[in-house]
């Protein structure tokens, strides 16, 4: 990792291609990154505000889908190519000598230059619904790089694995589903709250995801903490993703290192 | 000064068998989970100085790309070590990262990152890239519209701009048209002559006299030999001929004894030497680098011998040598056979490492010699003999010495020590009563790794005895064993294999030796039937079948064990 500086300019190559190649070609290009994320929002808002009747407090439930779904949007999307990335350089590992970290970390790149123009027409929204801002905004970044540092912890992993197991695809599939359906991301916090028993709630907001997703809410909507029944405390709000995160980065990586070794067993099968 | 230096390595990959599925089941491939090890790369040292231009050459499979992979460091080596001095090029395969989307200047630039180069380096090549490649406008069209000679051409001319000290290729430079070949060589002698170290793979004979100072020739993932380019090529060339070197009489004159016995037991415990450098300490090292006496025959050993340079001396060499008790030499690597060279030491303090990751050596008592020699083994510098003992625990009635990696065919298991016959109650003359009692022991057949019948092997083989015998129905095999054993032609008791005999009528029982590494000289094989109730011998041939054994290694000793060699030697100007 020592040499992370030495590489900048290939990771940036590296990131460089992955953006070209997914934006070169498309008519509207660059504005999928956009128009997808959002859309998604709108079905969802469709399904469970208008159809399922639920609803968030003091907030429009479109601002409570879209914080949810982009930070997650990021997540998912960055494991997902993380999981491909080192079969599908084939070209790359077979030839030349570079370290392979830098794969993954360019798929967790790519996913962040698309995550943060997201971020942008966020906050459009936020001022357009007349959401209250709340003035922990200015811990935006560290949020950002606690859940960056989670997500290439879990990308290292999976790109690592995938190479020798390649059920590792399926099972983050699922993985992703069920985590993703364990946070408050499509429903709000109360409903759990009100429904099931509060060991099981502790166990809830274990969910490294789970926390991160507060934070977000936490630093953008004045209020939200309230919003959480007690849950909203400091050891789940922060202790809990930087914890997680350290573990997945520290374990994440020594996966990758492991897995290493007997890529050249696996790679071309 | 050295450019590359390769210490024992080797590369294994594993071998994919796709064993058969019964028919109705998925198409996934299980059998994908029963992989065997093979070697692709094995026991090579290689020592390749600067400004030296150096061909790979062999048949296809014989382990040159492999080689060439791990130099330039995309395959990393399953053991042993690779010390590199100054960056280096591999033009082996070109092109890593190519996009088909991308155009030929994005690719340039990708690739060139690819290779190590920053972005402003590349920004003040690309005029003389774009140049070399002769693409002109091309290099604004998506690469996947390019020819794929266009593509190498680009490649190649990437590669070529990068910076390095050390040169690998791989056949590229038959890349492009008659022009642009013409180009690649005027490059690559330009390359000579700014004195960069090259390792050229290539089966162009001609290139490899005209353009190389040596050559390495490769077989099944070994070296074969190594000289003069020209000689090389001419070895090479019989090899392509013949596929074996050289026909069965010639190979027999090629069998030499290696030294067998030490010569100079009376002087055990005693150094000599003229005394410039000075063996302080000689240490066996077991697990976890401790210091020990006794090891078990399947622990690695790590021999640690401590010196001090009175003197700067040049061109010197460490040997070791190891012993049974009573003479028998059992292997003694150098590094001058090993090919490394060693060209300075200063004055001070240091240590020089052997690892042998499986001393294959049965239980009993060693002596081990080592020596820092001058640089062609005419004197010693310092010579301890026999100074240090080792002791592998163990029980060994039979007094076997090597515990050799075979098994019978179709067994998995060895049998108990104590079901082997011990000693065998064999003479020292070889002889046999091969038919007694109803047993009828056949000839014993030696088979070499095409399988085919022989009597003379090359080291590091694999090696088959094919025994074929006979008993008659009447006779009781409750308990008995048959047992074959190799013996030195001086009598000295290698290695035995038992297996208990579960049928009667005619038997036919191959003995696997997977790679085989006795070292040259010749060898016989005994074989009997013994009852392991009575402890009674019923029938045997005694060394009444020989072989022989050639290499074209030089080590002393009866087996050639893996090894690796280290050191920490004082650095100090010459005085």
């Amino acid at each position: 990792m020592k040499n992370l500086l030495k590489y900048r300019d290939l990771l940036w190559q590296l990131a460089l291609r992955d953006i070209k190649l997914q934006y070169q070609r498309p008519f509207l290009g660059f504005l999928w990154m956009l128009i997808i994320p959002f859309s998604t929002a709108i079905i969802y808002k469709i399904l469970f505000s208008d159809f399922f009747r639920i609803s968030s407090k003091n907030y429009p439930f479109f601002i409570h889908l879209i914080t949810a779904l982009l930070p997650w949007n990021y997540f998912a999307s960055s494991v997902q190519r993380a999981n491909r990335c080192i079969l599908e350089s084939r070209n790359i590992v077979n030839r030349i000598r570079v370290p392979l970290y830098l794969l993954p970390a360019a798929a967790v790149l790519v996913n962040l230059i698309n995550f943060l123009p997201t971020l942008i027409i966020l906050f459009g929204f936020l001022i357009g619904f007349k959401v209250q801002i709340s003035a922990m905004i200015i811990f935006l970044p560290f949020v950002i790089l606690i859940h960056s540092i989670m997500t290439l912890g879990i990308s290292f992993a999976v790109a690592g694995l995938q190479v020798i197991y390649r059920d590792v695809e399926y099972v983050v599939q699922i993985a992703l589903m069920t985590i993703f359906f364990l946070t408050p991301s499509v429903y709000t916090f109360d409903e759990i709250a009100g429904r099931v028993s509060p060991a099981l709630i502790k166990i809830y907001m274990l969910n490294p995801f789970t926390g991160i997703l507060n934070l977000y809410r936490a630093v953008l909507i004045k209020g939200y903490v309230g919003d959480l029944s007690g849950y909203g405390t400091f050891l789940n709000m922060v202790i809990n993703p930087l914890l997680w995160g350290a573990v997945f980065i520290l374990a994440g990586y020594a996966i990758f290192k492991a897995c290493e070794k007997k890529f050249f067993d696996f790679i071309n099968i | 000064m050295e450019a590359i230096r390769l210490n024992n390595v080797g590369r294994k990959f594993r071998k994919f068998i796709n064993t058969e599925v019964p028919s109705g089941t998925d198409d996934f491939p299980r059998g994908a989970r029963h992989a065997d090890d093979f070697w692709a790369l094995r026991n090579v040292y290689m020592n390749i100085a600067q400004k030296e231009i150096v061909a790979c050459i062999g048949r296809n499979g014989s382990g040159k790309t492999t080689l060439l992979n791990i130099i330039a460091g995309t395959l990393p080596p399953s053991e042993g070590e690779v010390a590199l001095s100054g960056r280096v090029s591999a033009l082996l395969t070109l092109g890593a990262g190519f996009q088909d989307e991308f155009t030929g200047r994005e690719n340039v630039y990708l690739n060139g990152s690819l290779l190590g180069l920053s972005k402003t380096e590349i920004e003040k090549r690309f005029g003389s890239i774009l140049e070399f490649s002769e693409l002109g406008d091309f290099i604004n069209a998506p690469l996947g519209t390019y020819s794929s000679g266009m593509k190498m051409r680009l490649g190649f001319s990437i590669a070529v701009h990068n910076d390095f000290e050390i040169l690998l290729t791989d056949e590229i430079i038959a890349v492009g048209d008659m022009y642009f070949q013409k180009k690649c060589f005027q490059k690559m002698t330009e390359f000579k002559r700014q004195g960069k170290a090259m390792l050229i793979a290539t089966q162009d004979m001609e290139l490899v006299r005209r353009f190389c100072d040596r050559a390495y020739l490769f077989e099944d993932g070994q070296v074969l030999s190594s000289g003069k380019a020209g000689e090389t090529v001419e070895q090479y060339e019989k090899l392509l001929n013949k596929k074996k070197i050289l026909s069965e009489n010639s190979r027999l004159k090629m069998v030499r004894e290696t030294k067998r016995w030490a010569t100079d037991i009376p002087e055990w415990g005693k150094s000599e030497g003229t005394g410039e450098v000075l063996i302080k300490k000689i240490a066996c090292l077991g697990r976890w680098g401790m210091e020990t006496d006794s090891l078990t025959p399947a622990q690695k050993l790590t021999i640690r011998v401590y010196f001090e340079a009175k003197e700067a001396i040049d061109n010197f060499h460490f040997g070791v040598a190891i012993f049974r008790e009573d003479g028998v030499y059992c292997y003694g690597p150098n590094t001058r056979i090993d090919g490394l060279a060693l060209n300075r030491i200063g004055r001070g303090r240091g240590y020089f490492d052997l690892k042998i990751k499986e001393p294959l050596l049965c239980p009993g008592q060693y002596y081990i010699s080592v020596a820092v020699w001058d640089e062609k083994e005419v004197f010693a510098y310092d010579y301890h003999k026999g100074k240090c003992r080792l002791e592998i625990k163990g029980s060994n009635p039979s007094g076997q010495l090597l515990c050799l990696p075979g098994s019978w065919e179709g067994q998995r298991a060895d049998l108990d020590a104590d079901t082997e016959p011990v000693n065998l109650y064999l003479s020292d003359k070889w002889e046999g009563q091969g038919e007694r009692a109803g047993i009828q022991l056949g000839i014993i057949r030696f088979l070499n790794n095409y399988g085919s019948e022989d009597s003379c092997f090359v080291t590091g083989r694999d090696f088959k005895i094919k025994i074929d015998c006979n008993i008659a129905d009447t006779v009781d095999i409750n308990g008995f064993i048959l047992w074959l054993g190799i013996y030195r032609s001086d009598g000295v008791y290698c290695c035995g294999k038992a297996k208990k005999i579960s049928s009667r009528g005619a038997l036919t029982e191959v003995l696997v030796f997977p790679k085989l590494k006795l070292l040259p000289g010749g060898y016989r094989a005994s074989l009997c039937v013994f009852d392991a109730r009575k402890k009674a011998l019923i029938s045997f041939t005694h060394g009444l079948a020989a072989f022989n054994m050639i290499s074209d290694k030089q080590d002393h000793g009866t087996i050639y064990l893996d090894h690796l060699w280290s050191w920490h030697i004082p650095k100090g100007a010459l005085s």
